[in-house]
């Protein structure tokens, strides 16, 4: 809100002393209640004429308050007391926090009412006697110059005026009281009508319209600005967001894992239901990283707790290992030329899909245009959009397939969306056969690792085997390294692992934070 | 499975049903509502009529024969069209390679447009605008939201598109 009021109070001066009363609000909703011709009216109409709003009750200059301000007042005892002298002070707060304080005189020998005080500081709640200016208001100018006091209100509200045409063709600003009229109800004629009474007097075109606009754009522009903040905020968590999961499925490839439930795109729930792990290919079925590592430490330790064999001693082990590092490297290679063949038939996949997609999409921006063009000549519209023929009058389709009369076209709206379902449909499609294809790939990258392993392992085995039955058995030192170095590096993984997670709960929180805000402001829409 | 379970009955009660007991299953009322088909926006009228009104604007003196517009109407279809188009238009390669389409949908939507009194014939058979016609063309070419590619295309084009350039497109000799 640009506006609070802090405190009334409204000042008389009689032969019989001092009259008037304060009042204070408090920040939030004020109920002011009191009995009949008690001076509730009066108050807010001091509240408008301290505003110097008078113009929005009425076209002439006289001040437009009850006579207790202006003539004579009752006391307790219903005694008449004339009015010497009588003044409006009003505390004002804006958005930026300023407290100013307007001081009006009503009745004054010494002051003009056209004169209006502004203390720079809450003059009436805590007593501050800061700097002082004078401003005039309710005569020409008021609005425009320099010393116009709305001029000066309408600054300290942080609004900036729209220009708006007179009925004479000229254009003037929509004067604050053509606005305030929408913010402050007259009650006086009852509830039935409570529709802004708009001063008619200054001659502006569609005031109350203008009015209206320059309102509610007041908000709709700040919840605009607002949004684009978010959506900017948003735009920055997902990069983040992005770039983490990126880091993530870089330290899952270096130990061959991929990752399972890791969502590509920001996620307001943190921790997910299950929190995404990395799974590693291992001997034909997918083992989470930490099982791999369970077992490649037991496997390790078993290894160094036994003394390195001889030859000699392990050679019939060797060759029953020969076996089967034989048969397994069979297999693979069939499962290698099958899956080269799986890849490439996605890979194929994804392309008809994405020609598929953008062909709709093409569609889609025709038919943005088709129905921008409807409304574009809509003072002539095209009598065939409306399904009549421009020559016989008749009933024709809205298609230039051939009129056979059988088959009604779509409507526009129908069919974009049509399209747009058939595109969600297809871009869900690609990005399904992408996944397929990140699988398929990192298994084929897999296997053939493990190919080559094989081949290697073969190879020392072989030659293990012809070597002197003396010599201690290079293919289980060489088992034995190759564990080491797995431990190790699934050992640094993990750890890292755990770090970018923490890093995506962060990123969750915050996104989270966005949304609830984003949804806050179409609330407020 | 004991042989008196429910989904081996029906199953065999299934194969045994007769044609007549059939009918007496499906005889309901029923009734076929037409479902309106969808047509892709290039061939709905106020889109390639807009479009229609978009060349002739292009055209030298705003006025067009059927084969000028077709050309133009054929290069505008893919990005790879225009290419060529552009190209045997500056001499870097020849009309041969253009192989323009005739789209019958096209001359429907010329004939649509001449029903709205949008375009006018003229007594050698090309087309120009009537007033209405000029005021909507002006209109869309003004308008920066709509067929933002297509005027994008035709902008490239150095000189307004004559008749004599259609025929050394189609390598017709005039």
């Amino acid at each position: 809100m640009a506006l609070r009021l802090r405190q009334l109070s409204i000042r008389a001066t009689t032969p019989h002393g001092q009259y008037g009363l304060d009042l204070s609000f408090d920040a939030g909703l004020s109920v002011v209640r009191a009995d009949n011709s008690s001076g509730k009216s009066t108050c807010v109409q001091s509240i408008i004429f301290a505003l110097g709003l008078d113009g929005m009750l009425t076209p002439s200059h006289t001040v437009p308050l009850q006579s207790a301000l202006i003539d004579k007042l009752q006391d307790e005892g219903g005694n008449e007391i004339p009015v010497i002298e009588s003044e409006v002070l009003l505390e004002l707060e804006n958005a930026r926090g300023e407290i100013i304080t307007i001081q009006r005189a009503a009745v004054s020998s010494s002051r003009r009412s056209t004169l209006v005080t502004v203390h720079f500081g809450a003059l009436l709640t805590r007593g501050e006697t800061g700097q002082k200016r004078d401003f005039f208001v309710r005569v020409e100018g008021a609005a425009q110059r320099e010393r116009g006091y709305h001029h000066f209100l309408a600054s300290y509200l942080g609004w900036s005026l729209p220009t708006v045409l007179r009925n004479n063709g000229t254009s003037t600003l929509l004067y604050l009281e053509c606005i305030f009229p929408l913010l402050i109800v007259e009650q006086k004629h009852g509830w039935s009508g409570i529709q802004a009474r708009l001063p008619i007097h200054f001659g502006i075109r569609e005031m109350g319209k203008r009015a209206t606009e320059f309102l509610l754009k007041l908000d709709a522009y700040q919840i605009a600005m607002e949004r684009l903040r978010i959506d900017d905020e948003m735009q920055q968590l997902k990069l983040h967001w992005e770039s983490a999961v990126k880091e993530l499925q870089r330290l899952a490839a270096s130990v061959d894992g991929v990752w399972e439930g890791l969502a590509s795109e920001p996620t307001a729930t943190w921790p997910p239901r299950s929190l995404p792990r990395v799974l590693i290919h291992d001997r034909g079925t997918w083992t989470n990283v930490q099982d791999v590592l369970r077992t490649a430490r037991v496997r390790l330790k078993d290894l160094e707790s036994r003394e390195i064999p001889r030859v000699e001693q392990v050679s019939d082990e060797l060759s029953t290992k020969l076996r089967e590092r034989e048969e397994e490297l069979a297999l693979i290679q069939t499962a290698l030329a099958q899956l080269f063949e799986e890849v490439e038939i996605e890979k194929a996949q994804i392309d008809s899909l994405g020609v598929r997609v953008s062909a709709l999409s093409i569609d889609l921006r025709n038919f943005a245009d088709t129905q921008r063009l409807l409304s574009l000549g809509s003072d002539s519209p095209l009598q065939v959009s409306q399904g009549i023929c421009p020559t016989c009058q008749q009933h024709v389709n809205d298609t230039l397939l051939p009129q056979d009369g059988s088959d009604q076209a779509m409507s526009i709206a129908d069919n974009i969306g049509f399209i747009r379902g058939q595109l969600q449909t297809f871009e869900a499609m690609r990005e399904d056969a992408k996944r397929v294809l990140r699988g398929k790939s990192a298994r084929l990258a897999i296997a053939r690792k493990r190919a080559d392993e094989l081949r290697l392992e073969i190879r020392e085995l072989r030659q293990t085997l012809i070597s002197d039955s003396r010599l201690p058995s290079a293919a289980a030192i060489r088992e034995r390294l190759i564990l080491e170095a797995r431990v190790r590096s699934l050992e640094t993984v993990q750890g890292q692992i755990a770090e970018s997670l923490s890093a995506l709960e962060i990123l969750s929180k915050a996104w989270l934070n966005a949304q609830s805000r984003l949804r806050g402001l179409q609330a407020e829409i | 499975m004991p042989s008196d379970s429910p989904t081996k009955i029906s199953a065999q009660r299934f194969r045994q049903w007769r044609t007549s007991e059939v009918f007496d299953v499906l005889d309901v009322p029923f009734s076929f509502s037409p479902r309106a088909i969808p047509v892709s926006a290039d061939l709905r009228p106020a889109w390639r009529i807009s479009l229609l009104l978009l060349m002739l604007l292009r055209c030298w003196g705003n006025r067009a024969n059927l084969k000028q517009l077709h050309v133009l109407n054929w290069a505008m279809r893919t990005p790879e069209n225009q290419q060529i188009f552009l190209d045997v238009l500056s001499d870097t390669k020849n009309p041969s390679e253009a192989i323009v389409r005739y789209e019958p949908s096209l001359n429907r939507a010329l004939a649509f447009a001449l029903g709205e009194r949008l375009v006018k014939p003229l007594p050698d058979g090309s087309v120009e605008f009537t007033h209405k016609g000029r005021v909507r063309a002006d209109l869309l070419a003004r308008d920066p939201e709509c067929f933002p590619t297509q005027k994008a295309f035709l902008d490239r084009l150095r000189s307004k598109f004559t008749k004599l350039q259609v025929d050394s497109i189609l390598g017709w000799e005039s």
